[in-house]
């Protein structure tokens, strides 16, 4: 009888193996849970207040610019030179802007007759990319382009893959200057911030009480969205007769944004 | 009858086919049965009513009774004719609770009852009863058998399976003994005396059931005075002797076992003092007692004695594991040799010290017990509650021999039982509690069954009045 | 007084290699190799050079499963460690940024790690009455939301001065310092839970602590012990943590406490308490971080590998349960 419990445990490791074999790269085939939204829409225009939300990927700009962002980090990380491995570290599974993001990414590699790894951390937290980026360090890849949840906690171990050998650059979201060696943005920063509040301008029609809702607090993208957008603000006079009432995060679940989109909208109805 | 282990409850098990007998036949008011199941026994009318009730406690006594065969009309339950249904089969055993009361807020002896009334609601034509009297005072025992004298004017056919002659004598007509899983013998009761019996059942002739010895008291070893805790015992005065045995008893409830534990360390009393061999000592947990030497066996050998899962071995050294620990490392030699001395001391039934203690049979458990007690070997005060509960006559003998000898050897010995031969037969003195406060105190010599009830049902209407 | 049947009873202890081998430590150590031949088969960079670079974060972690394991043996549970490990991180950063000397952030971290496991502690014997699941359910949340406000609106900070932490994340050749101080905890705990006093009367109050306690055992006391020890273990967890991030955010430490449950479930410990050796919860933890490393160096998705950890917990479960009922069948047909 323990020999049965000892060889099932045997063949149970083995069948392991087999699951292996699907599990491969790691790509958007899966993401089985529900999608990590980033934010939730902005509610309806009757009344004169409106919650509006930090949206990574609604701006139509945003398609555009990916697949030359995923080209622009690919040549960045190995050079237009045939063979290498590149690897493509997003904010978490289930990230709708990420994963377009790494399939051009895999289509600008593979065209340069490279092999891309993407992987999607299990938590969109610093801590889960760096058990990540250390897993590619011991593989040994040619280069990293990461899309960070923290500006500054990965610098350990993004120094630890330069010190390999490693070339390091970021995507979408920055890190902190002595992790890199350079940093892709998929638009200006000044742009978005733009963009953003003609939206909340429109959508307002002018005047009323408006929100932020955020994703991850730490990271560095939607930071500088926000902090862009409180500059046009103050500067513009046209947006007197708007106030900023809350920044929240989401922390990119997808139960958060929703539940704290609806806390909005009942306290700013009130 | 039979002895713990003898084979009596999987005998009955087969009878109410929840095991399946290998060889043999059962016949049914005169017809061969073959069951399949304990449904298809409950269907031909026989039901079974275990010492342990498998009753369900935040149901009410009705769900309980018609649990499975609800009375139900299209299909809905019938509630208002089930409660006066069960109402109905209450009044006839004569209970003090409604059939609306919740199974969990009963004692025991009235969940037995509901347990009957379960088999009477069957119309089962035979009832097996498995013990009933190990759990019940004397006064509940009486009561029980006047039901089963109304049932046996009924009709029903009763097998009523116990340790006890008395049970035997008063109630039954004829009686089957086992002993270690064979059949004996059936004999008529009015031709057997005592001594065939405990024969039959034991397989040897025990002579004195009750050996103790005449031991001169000594210094007083316990004192407690005006000790009290509010809603379980009130004023109590007791003191114990070196070499004596005293006796404390009374009716379920009547607080015995809290005092002790309290005098123990496990619940702390509100006033009174505690005095060793004349000094006051402060108790406040178990480790205080038994470094002052009182030492306790429990009344649940089960679920406070032992660890069931525990070998015999450790569960004997569990109170001294540190005082046999060289440094703080425990010294599994010297526990195992210490351990077997004194299982073997009192005659414990097992193979090693390795048995789990799950794998004895009830008596053997008390003696592991009291070899646990035995082991601390700075005692001065024995405290036993109800010692030989659930104990088969062989083990009780040497129990009490084991008794009478520490009695000899200068211990003092309190013991609490509900079992008046026991008490009149080993007890230099008895105390005797009636809720929470002790109502008399007599001498051997005093002692009587009549006097014992008089205290420990004295004044029990004045008593509801003042409360404790 | 000896005796009247003059029967004895056998004190000798059977123990043999055979049975050391099947028993479920042993079975566990048998898959640890297999796991390490599978990795080295599947990953042609699993090497122990790499297996100990990746280690540390996994490492931070394994510091819990000791004292977990101290209280699941008892029978209880303490599922706020992981919030405590935030807060102990989210003081030990501000410690830092407020200039404390590392000695001081240190003791800081430790502090407010051993404070939590206190009040634990504290609630878990002065109310008996209630399951630790549901006390520490409510510390879980109390001491993530103290570290939530203590963190602020942005939800995480960074350490300014690096160099502190960066000590303690340095490594003796391959082999980083946090995993010589986890061996040297798994030592200690072991020996105490196996050879001393205190380690038996663990297993007495898990397998009946009303019997522990009528025979002496200080039970309140050892729970309030155990509770404070894993409040001090998050503290050293914590610092460890914020070695390799330098930042301590709202999601530290989340689910540790699950991990920590994990192994030492899979290690054989029972969450009934009474049953299982420590042996095997190290042995687990090592296993299951073997696994992880290995797979995520073949970049396998993470919900999978955490599905597979999870199927192999369920098994872990399971498989006992489907022994004994064996067993039992065996012994009634024999008995028959």
């Amino acid at each position: 009888m323990k020999k049965k419990v000892l060889s099932a445990i045997l063949s149970a490791a083995m069948a392991v193996t087999l699951l292996a074999g699907c599990g491969g790269g790691g790509s958007s085939s899966e993401a089985p849970s529900s999608a990590a939204k980033e934010s939730s829409a902005a509610s309806a225009a009757e009344e004169p207040s409106a919650a509006s939300s930090a949206d990574e990927g609604s701006a139509a700009e945003g398609s555009a610019t990916e697949s030359s962002a995923a080209e622009g980090s690919a040549t960045e990380g190995g050079g237009a030179a045939g063979g290498g491995t590149y690897a493509f570290v997003s904010k978490s599974a289930g990230n709708p802007f990420n994963e377009r993001e790494a399939s051009g990414f895999e289509e600008a590699v593979q065209a340069l007759g490279g092999t891309a790894i993407i992987q999607h951390p299990e938590a969109a937290t610093a801590d889960a990319q760096i058990t990540v980026i250390q897993s590619l360090i011991s593989q040994g890849v040619d280069s990293i382009c990461v899309a960070a949840n923290d500006e500054n906690a990965l610098q350990a171990a993004l120094e630890d893959a330069a010190a390999a050998g490693i070339k390091v650059c970021s995507v979408d979201s920055t890190v902190n200057v002595a992790s890199r060696l350079t940093h892709v943005n998929q638009a200006g920063v000044t742009e978005i911030g733009q963009s953003l509040m003609d939206a909340v301008y429109d959508i307002a029609g002018g005047e009323g009480q408006w929100a932020v809702l955020s994703a991850t607090s730490q990271a560095a993208n939607q930071n500088a969205w926000i902090d862009s957008m409180k500059e046009i603000m103050a500067a513009d006079d046209k947006y007197a007769n708007l106030e900023l009432v809350e920044v929240a995060y989401g922390d990119d679940g997808p139960r958060n944004p929703q539940t704290r989109h609806r806390l909005f909208c009942r306290t700013i109805r009130t | 009858m039979g002895e713990n282990g003898a084979g009596k409850s999987t005998f009955i098990k087969v009878i109410t086919g929840v095991h399946k007998a290998e060889e043999g036949e059962m016949y049914l008011f005169g017809e061969k049965v073959d069951f399949k199941g304990p449904k298809d026994a409950q269907q031909a009318g026989i039901a079974a009513v275990y010492q342990h009730p498998t009753s369900y406690p935040d149901l009410t006594v009705t769900e309980n009774i018609f649990m499975n065969h609800e009375i139900k009309k299209r299909g809905i339950i019938q509630w208002k004719q089930m409660n006066e249904e069960a109402q109905g089969y209450l009044d006839e055993l004569d209970a003090d609770f409604k059939s609306t009361a919740e199974m969990g807020t009963l004692s025991v002896a009235q969940q037995q009852m509901v347990e009957i009334a379960k088999a009477i609601s069957t119309h089962a034509k035979i009832i097996i009863l498995d013990e009933p009297t190990a759990a019940l005072t004397a006064n509940e025992s009486q009561k029980l058998y006047k039901i089963v004298d109304k049932l046996r004017d009924s009709g029903v056919s009763i097998i009523f399976i116990s340790h006890r002659f008395e049970d035997m004598y008063r109630l039954a007509a004829r009686v089957t003994v086992f002993r270690d899983s064979q059949y004996i013998g059936t004999y008529d009761v009015d031709g057997i005396t005592n001594a065939d019996l405990i024969k039959a059942m034991v397989g040897r002739e025990i002579n004195d059931l009750f050996p103790k010895p005449e031991v001169t008291p000594g210094e007083e070893m316990l004192r407690i005075e005006h000790f009290s805790r509010i809603g379980y015992y009130k004023d109590v005065n007791l003191h114990v002797k070196a070499g004596e045995i005293v006796g404390l008893t009374g009716l379920v409830g009547a607080g015995r076992t809290e005092v002790v534990e309290s005098v123990c360390g496990i619940t702390k009393q509100n006033e009174g003092k505690v005095f060793l061999q004349g000094r006051e000592v402060t108790i406040n947990n178990p480790t205080d007692a038994m470094k002052n030497g009182i030492i306790l066996l429990p009344e649940d050998r089960q679920k406070t004695g032992l660890i069931l899962s525990w070998g015999l071995g450790r569960n004997v050294t569990l109170p001294i594991v540190k005082k046999l620990s060289t440094n703080g490392f425990t010294n599994d030699k010297k526990e195992r040799e210490l351990s077997k001395k004194f299982l073997e001391d009192v005659d414990t039934k097992a193979v090693t010290i390795f048995d789990p203690a799950s794998s004895l049979s009830g008596g053997n458990q008390q003696k592991v017990v009291v070899a646990k007690a035995l082991a601390q070997d700075n005692m001065k005060v024995i405290i036993m509650d109800e010692p030989t509960k659930g104990v088969d006559v062989g083990a009780k003998a040497e129990i009490y021999a084991i008794m009478g000898e520490l009695a000899q050897k200068g211990f003092a010995i309190i013991m609490i039982s509900s079992e008046m031969p026991e008490i009149l037969g080993m007890s230099d003195r008895i105390y005797v509690m009636c809720n929470g406060r002790v109502t008399g105190e007599l001498s051997k010599d005093e002692a009587s069954q009549e006097a014992i009830l008089e205290f420990a049902m004295e004044k029990s209407s004045k008593k509801q009045k003042e409360g404790v | 007084m000896a005796g009247k049947s003059g029967r004895t009873i056998s004190a000798t202890p059977e123990k043999t290699l055979k049975k050391a081998l099947l028993s479920w430590e042993g079975m566990l150590f048998v898959l640890f190799i297999a796991v390490n031949i599978f990795c080295v088969c599947i990953s042609p960079v699993y090497n122990l050079t790499n297996v100990l670079r990746e280690m540390p974060k996994y490492l931070a972690e394994i510091f819990l499963l000791f004292p977990m394991a101290y209280i699941l043996l008892m029978g209880e549970i303490d599922i706020s460690v992981g919030s405590t490990v935030c807060l102990a991180a989210t003081m030990a950063c501000l410690a830092s940024n407020a200039g404390l000397p590392f000695i001081g952030v240190i003791l800081v971290s430790l502090i407010v790690g051993t404070i939590c496991g206190m009040i634990n502690g504290f609630l878990a014997t002065a109310f008996r009455e209630l399951p630790t699941m549901i006390i520490t359910l409510g510390t879980q949340i109390v001491f993530r939301g103290i570290a939530e406000i203590a963190l602020g609106d942005g939800g995480s900070i960074s350490v300014t001065n690096t160099a502190g932490f960066s000590a303690i994340a340095k490594r003796v050749g391959p082999v980083p310092y946090v995993f010589f101080l986890v061996i040297i905890c798994a030592v200690i705990f072991t020996v105490i839970a196996e050879r001393r006093v205190f380690g038996r009367n663990l297993y007495a109050i898990g397998s009946n602590a009303k019997t522990a306690f009528y025979s002496g055992v200080k039970v309140n006391r050892m729970l309030f012990i155990s509770y404070s020890v894993l409040g001090l273990l998050a503290g050293v967890s914590a610092l460890f943590l914020t070695s390799a991030t330098y930042a301590a955010n709202t999601t530290t430490g989340k689910g540790f406490e699950m991990d920590a449950i994990a192994m030492a479930v899979f290690g054989g410990i029972s969450t009934a308490g009474g049953k299982g050796k420590l042996v095997g919860g190290i042995i687990s933890a090592f296993t299951i971080t073997c696994l992880r490393v290995g797979l995520g160096q073949i970049n396998m998705n993470p919900q999978v590998i955490l599905i597979i950890l999870g199927a192999l917990l369920i098994c872990a479960v399971l498989l006992p349960n489907i022994s004994q009922s064996i067993s039992d069948k065996k012994k009634k047909a024999s008995r028959a």
